[in-house]
């Protein structure tokens, strides 16, 4: 998994790039931590290069998401695959997260 | 211990001072040899010339020896001539000249005065000669005829002096040692140019034969001078002649060489023959016609050559001996330190890690071999240590786990029933899916769950998950409110994001009615006696565990006798070959499509099994990398 952390006119954008599973779910924790600060936060994930994510990949987003809204911010996701798009709606994630 | 042996032998059978050693040894030695070639080769050029050289100075200086007596007789001899000239009617005072010159002079020891007549009979002879003992004797004779002889006749005809050959004096008689003479006539003319007389002179050549026998500048070497086609001086042996004569006749080179001496030329050539009779020979002819000749064998000129070379082949055969040996030497107590060093290895090997190294005292590359060595081990012993260290950690924790193993199975309920199966293979020794199952009179509560992750966080996750779903079950609630209450069970405890997917069913085994509420969990598999398997199709719910307040939605379907519903986690669709490929939802389909899969014949212990064979199979050895639940319900 590919972690690319850009800045645009005020939005974080993440480029995702692979696979996201257990063998490296931990690196990707330590990749997305600087998106856990920052008082209202603006990030658009962009998954056009996620190929798959495990049940522990799931468990990041969720994070996010929650650190995202407490700290009164939003996080999109953008340009998922199905696959992927599929294991987001049968966990009912994509009921929490936004997902375009 | 065979590959200590084996190690050994090898040492043994091409050390490394042994081949290095072998290697200067074949430089050595095409040095030497080709050192050798070439010291031979130009020595025998140096001395064959040096050789020749003073052979032919040898040469000249025995010509011009041989030829100041030859000279002086002449000059004798025709000064009595010009006597003989003016006296030749005084028949005394001829023999008086006669018997005072051979009395006189040192080089004449024999003196004829032949007085041709008109006819044979007439001729007159006056001789006298000088004996051994230094005694004079005189001859007078008549008629003897001796002016017929070829040598006389060609002086007569030629009117110039000749020299004979050399002969043996037998016409003197006596009983004394015949003297061996060569001859110089000297003819005498009147004022016509009549022939008057022939004043002969004998040199006895004793002197000659002797100067040849001493000529030998090389053991073997041959002079002699040869004059006229018979008569050789200095060969007395007449085997060796005709040898010699046939050898001539045979050889090309010979036979140039042999018009070279008549026509009196002087000159040398070399290496006449073949092999061990190769010879070179100096040739040079005397005033008188004759032709000196020395020849000298090449094994005789070169033996010098030979003996150095014998020596310096010895020297160098001990140099090359000495080089091989202390070249060993040198070489194995340079090594020394790696044989010390590879025994230390090999008792490393053997397990002694403490193994003294011995010191190396010199400055070298070994030294720092020693050191690399005394480095390696010091490394390998830390990290034995780190690794037991470790390893007994390791060991620790994998008896926890194994404990936690059978505490996390014996939640798992296994008393299944002919309707109900189910199974639960954890990826590592703990997992985070989960089952569970509870009959009260005719209702079946069942419940499937995967916990994100996996290992002992998720276990942990698992066991409250458990208890929470025991307990709520226990209260009888419709499903959603059952699952409302688990989720908050479960959020309460969930201090680190983690969720569950879970999928809670109560099906009336009667009627066939199931409720059901799927919180985030793949869809259930249901296959209808008369129908085509499909994946039920469930409200989106959130997984438990990640908001409290959320209100999960319940639905019903009626199922009819006869249907079977298989519920899976993740673990089965998502398992994975090396390839990286998946078994995927189609493949799961189809599995269940299979007539025997779904054939109320096949017990749903069998069916479990079946998938989970059929998942193994397609990994096709790749490790499982999720946990795998299977649960199979028949109506």
């Amino acid at each position: 998994m590919n972690v690319n952390i850009s800045n645009q006119e005020g939005k974080t954008i993440v480029r995702l790039d692979g696979r996201l599973d257990t063998s490296n779910v931990e690196q990707f924790q330590q990749d997305i931590a600087p998106l856990m600060q920052g008082e209202k936060p603006n990030i658009e994930i962009d998954c056009t290069g996620m190929t798959y994510t495990s049940s522990q990949g799931l468990r990041m987003f969720l994070m996010m998401q929650k650190s995202v809204m407490s700290r009164g911010g939003k996080m999109v996701m953008i340009h998922m695959n199905p696959q992927v798009k599929e294991v987001f709606d049968i966990t009912g994630f994509s009921n929490i997260i936004a997902i375009l | 211990m065979s590959s200590k042996c084996l190690f050994n032998k090898c040492l043994n059978k091409r050390s490394f001072s042994k081949r290095l050693s072998i290697s200067v040894i074949g430089i050595v030695t095409s040095i030497f040899i080709v050192t050798l070639f070439v010291v031979g080769i130009t020595s025998a050029r140096i001395i064959e010339d040096e050789a020749t050289r003073s052979t032919q100075y040898m040469l000249h200086g025995t010509i011009s020896d041989i030829e100041r007596p030859l000279n002086e007789l002449e000059v004798q001899t025709s000064t009595v001539a010009a006597h003989v000239g003016l006296q030749i009617k005084d028949i005394n005072t001829l023999d008086i000249i006669s018997q005072n010159t051979v009395k006189m002079s040192e080089i004449i020891d024999g003196l004829a005065i032949i007085i041709p007549g008109a006819t044979p009979s007439d001729e007159y002879i006056v001789y006298n000669y000088r004996d051994s003992e230094g005694e004079i004797h005189t001859r007078r004779q008549k008629g003897v005829g001796m002016m017929q002889s070829e040598w006389l006749q060609a002086i007569a005809k030629g009117r110039k002096p000749l020299w004979t050959a050399p002969y043996y004096a037998e016409h003197r008689g006596g009983g004394q040692e015949i003297p061996r003479v060569t001859t110089y006539g000297f003819p005498v003319f009147d004022k016509d140019s009549n022939l008057l007389a022939i004043v002969t002179s004998d040199l006895t050549i004793k002197w000659i034969e002797e100067k040849m026998a001493s000529i030998r500048p090389y053991e073997n070497s041959l002079a002699s001078i040869s004059c006229s086609e018979d008569v050789v001086i200095g060969i007395d042996d007449s085997i060796q002649l005709a040898q010699i004569r046939k050898a001539f006749a045979e050889s090309e080179e010979l036979r140039e060489l042999s018009d070279d001496m008549r026509k009196g030329k002087d000159s040398i050539r070399r290496r006449i023959g073949k092999g061990r009779d190769m010879f070179f020979v100096a040739y040079g002819p005397l005033h008188n016609g004759w032709m000196l000749s020395i020849s000298c064998y090449y094994r005789d000129v070169l033996k010098s050559v030979s003996i150095m070379n014998r020596i310096l082949l010895i020297l160098g055969l001990l140099e090359i001996l000495l080089v091989f040996f202390s070249c060993r030497r040198i070489i194995s107590k340079m090594t020394r330190p790696i044989t010390t060093l590879s025994d230390a290895a090999l008792n490393m090997a053997k397990g002694n890690f403490n193994a003294d190294i011995p010191e190396i005292r010199s400055q070298d590359e070994m030294k720092n071999l020693r050191d690399s060595f005394v480095y390696m081990q010091n490394s390998i012993v830390d990290y034995i240590e780190e690794l037991k260290t470790t390893t007994r950690a390791n060991e620790r924790m994998e008896s926890e786990l194994n404990v936690a193993r059978n505490i996390q199975m014996g939640m798992l309920r296994s008393d299944f029933s002919q309707r109900l199966h189910a199974l639960l293979v954890p990826a590592k020794e703990v997992g985070g899916d989960i089952y569970d199952f509870v009959i009260k009179d005719n209702t079946l509560y069942f419940a499937i769950g995967d916990v994100s992750g996996k290992g002992v966080p998720a276990s942990l996750m698992m066991a409250i998950t458990r208890a929470a779903l025991r307990f709520v079950v226990g209260l009888n609630l419709p499903m959603d409110q059952t699952l409302e209450r688990i989720n908050k069970g479960v959020t309460d405890s969930n201090s680190n994001e983690m969720f569950v997917t879970l999928f809670v069913g109560r099906i009336d085994m009667v009627t066939g009615h199931m409720e059901y509420c799927n919180a985030g969990h793949n869809p259930i598999i249901v296959i209808p006696p008369d129908g085509e398997p499909y994946f039920l199709k469930a409200k989106p719910n959130i997984a438990v565990g990640v908001f409290l307040d959320f209100h999960y939605q319940s639905e019903t379907l009626d199922l009819r006798p006869g249907t079977r519903i298989i519920a899976y986690t993740d673990g089965v669709n998502e398992a994975e070959r090396s390839d990286g490929s998946q078994y995927g939802n189609e493949r799961l389909l189809e599995w269940a499509t299979q007539p025997t899969n779904r054939s109320l014949a096949t017990s749903d212990k069998e069916v479990v099994e079946k998938l989970y064979d059929s998942v193994k199979e397609f990994a096709d050895g790749n490790p499982q990398n999720d946990d795998i639940t299977i649960m199979s319900i028949t109506i």
